[in-house]
């Protein structure tokens, strides 16, 4: 056996990103990480680096990335604030189940413990918001702690992971070793797969009598590559599928069995026909309280199938009357083999009912407003039917959201980019810009409010300066819309802090380099989008919105999906949507 | 309130007792007792031994969520 020729830590930990197929990382140097940097580039072969210009918008950008690609995502930060900076992403990664490995450097391990120059207990910080996390402080650990964490991210239900690496590692000389073998006895990624017979199960359910069943399928769909075999699986059994919000595009949205998007804000016909079924079905969610609304009520007379990788969820907000614990793929493929047919022709004239009487699809349902200020809704569809529904688009948080996941028309899977589960604000344009960076045959589109695009807007430089043809949309209202719509209508109009002074977008996005237009009317509209189409770079419109037009449906929190307000005075005025107004004072977000 | 006896096997490494009691802190619930001892000569592998005091409706999703972090091994429960 010839003896192994030695590598500084630094060479290794570049080596090993590479062999864990790293193709992209968003990172943003600093004293503890400068013997990586050092090294870096010459691995420029294997890993692109992008610098952010704040760690938040790298660990966005990063997950933008990852959920566009299915890869595992790289964003790396210094020790102290750099690591601190990227808590807000982890966390997001976290909610929303993506597989991104996040890489902060910790100061040399004579200093841990003593408050040195920028040092934070940071694995001490991220613990409960990462699927695992790793304090590297041995080079000869390196590469079997790289090769685990890509594994963790990627595996079971995805996730982010944490590296924490002590400076002294980088200057460590170890051999090299190639394909280490694992250490993970507690880590299982596919639990103990269902049997047959459960799954035969669903078919007692199905042939009950005045049976009123829908499938709910959310983001597990698209991390188990399953779109195929749900579409099978409904087209089966005839049962409308809604989705969550971060499941939107696993479905196709043409198909006459899609019946919307269900939640606070989803589609009328959505929520009621889940607030009337007796059979839910959930595919890869986790029964969000966005999503069941008052839960006593949602799963009152209920039954429910729910079909999980993670046995944690399974149980967590109601108890499945047939719980089927696996991978989506797996479990309705087998199903389909499985089961026999059936129908429910007396529940889809009811559907079909909801349909034409709430205008399905349609933004015109939203409150004509007489202002001359333009309708967020109307924009958003305008830029479907532009884009042909094949752009990948990432929202950021609030209105705009909203009316993305309802009126931009999705044609593909993996298109739809949201913070769901942790709702942050300044995930759209970080994320948009991972995105185009992960598929750059792609067009993708950043939609944002003002008050959201705000929080990372100095990843404008990046965009720039690596020329990435992010094309954002800014929907301008000088508010924070969401707040303000909650402020209209639940706080008496009182517009607590959630007014602002914007800058000139189209000046700042000037002092880029980067085309701005500014927008008032439709036609101008039209215009700036064709335009920005026409770019072959990032490019910013801004698009003057109305700041009252308010998101509808509307199921107020701690409420029952079937209370849906529809408009204004359902809310205001109209007795039947009572609701407990201490309870909703009262912590209830 | 119910007690709860819960074992869990555990890899013997820094931090595992933090990443559990963070987990279970998580839910708002005390730990009545808690001890931590090896169960191998190579020291590989702990058994924690706790008491938590939580609801009937609460604690099979505390225990799954438990498991579910990767240097648990094996997790087991019974009301005291």
């Amino acid at each position: 056996m010839t003896k192994k020729e030695k590598k500084l830590g630094s060479d290794i930990f570049c080596q090993a990103l590479a062999d864990s197929g790293v193709e992209l990382m968003f990172g943003i140097p600093g004293g503890v990480v400068l013997p990586l940097y050092d090294k870096i580039n010459k691995y420029g072969h294997h890993i692109k680096h992008i610098l952010p210009r704040h760690e938040q918008g790298g660990g966005f950008a990063a997950d933008g990335y990852a959920r566009v690609t299915g890869k595992v995502g790289v964003a790396l930060g210094t020790s102290g604030p750099g690591a601190t900076n990227l808590m807000t992403s982890i966390a997001n990664s976290m909610m929303d189940s993506i597989p991104v490995v996040y890489i902060t450097g910790q100061v040399v391990e004579d200093f841990i413990g003593t408050d040195a120059f920028q040092e934070t207990d940071v694995l001490g910080m991220t613990m409960p918001i990462v699927k695992h996390s790793y304090l590297l402080n041995k080079a000869k650990n390196i590469t079997r702690k790289v090769k685990e964490a890509f594994y963790l991210a990627g595996t079971g239900r995805p996730g982010p992971v944490h590296l924490d690496i002590v400076k002294d590692v980088w200057f460590e000389e170890v051999p090299y070793e190639k394909d280490p073998e694992m250490i993970l006895p507690g880590y299982n990624p596919l639990p103990q797969r269902c049997k047959d017979s459960d799954i035969a199960g669903l078919d007692k359910l199905l042939a009950e009598n005045n049976l009123k069943p829908v499938i709910l399928a959310g983001h597990g769909i698209e991390q188990s590559h399953a779109q195929k075999e749900l579409v099978e699986f409904a087209e089966h059994h005839n049962i409308p599928v809604v989705n969550t919000l971060l499941g939107l595009g696993n479905f196709p949205q043409g198909h006459k069995l899609w019946a919307g998007m269900i939640g606070m804000h989803g589609d009328a016909v959505a929520n009621y026909a889940v607030h009337n079924a007796n059979l839910i079905i959930g595919v890869g969610c986790r029964f969000d309280d966005r999503i069941t609304g008052k839960l006593d009520v949602f799963t009152k007379g209920t039954k429910f199938v729910h079909i999980e990788i993670d046995p944690s969820e399974i149980g967590k907000i109601l108890e499945p009357d047939l719980p089927l614990l696996g991978d989506a793929k797996d479990i309705l493929s087998r199903a389909n083999q499985l089961l026999s047919k059936h129908e429910y022709s007396d529940w889809w004239l009811q559907i079909e009912k909801w349909k034409e009487e709430y205008g399905f699809l349609d933004f015109t349902l939203n409150p004509e407003n007489d202002t001359k200020l333009l309708s967020q809704a109307r924009i958003i569809n305008m830029l479907s039917e532009m884009t042909n529904g094949e752009a990948i688009i990432a929202s950021d948080v609030g209105r705009h959201q909203m009316w993305t996941a309802r009126f931009y028309r999705f044609k593909n899977s993996n298109s739809h980019l949201s913070s769901g589960g942790l709702g942050s604000m300044g995930y759209g344009m970080p994320a948009a810009m991972g995105a185009k960076l992960g598929k750059p045959e792609a067009e993708v589109w950043a939609i944002s409010g003002d008050g959201g695009f705000m929080m990372n807007v100095q990843e404008l430089g990046t965009l720039a300066e690596y020329n990435i043809p992010v094309k954002i949309a800014i929907m301008e209202d000088a508010s924070l819309g969401m707040v303000r719509q909650w402020q209209n209508l639940l706080f008496k109009g009182n517009l607590s802090h959630s007014e602002f002074q914007n800058p000139d977008f189209v000046k700042l996005a000037d002092s880029f380099g980067i085309p701005a237009w500014r927008v008032h009317t439709y036609e101008e509209a039209e215009k700036a989008i064709k335009a920005a189409q026409n770019v072959d770079g990032p490019t910013l419109i801004t698009f003057m919105v109305d700041p009252d037009e308010h998101v509808y449906p509307m199921v107020p929190p701690s409420t029952p999906l079937g209370n849906q307000a529809l408009r204004d005075e359902d809310l205001l005025k109209d007795k039947q949507h009572k609701y407990n107004e201490d309870e909703l004072v009262q912590g209830h977000t | 309130m119910n007690l709860y006896k819960v074992t869990l096997r555990v890899r013997n490494e820094a931090g595992v007792l933090a990443r559990i009691t963070t987990r279970i802190r998580k839910f708002q619930i005390n730990i009545r007792s808690l001890d931590v001892a090896p169960i191998d000569d190579k020291e590989k592998f702990s058994d924690i031994h706790m008491v938590l005091e939580t609801e009937k409706d609460d604690i099979d999703t505390i225990m799954k969520k438990t498991e579910a972090l990767i240097p648990v091994v094996e997790v087991t429960y019974k009301l005291q």
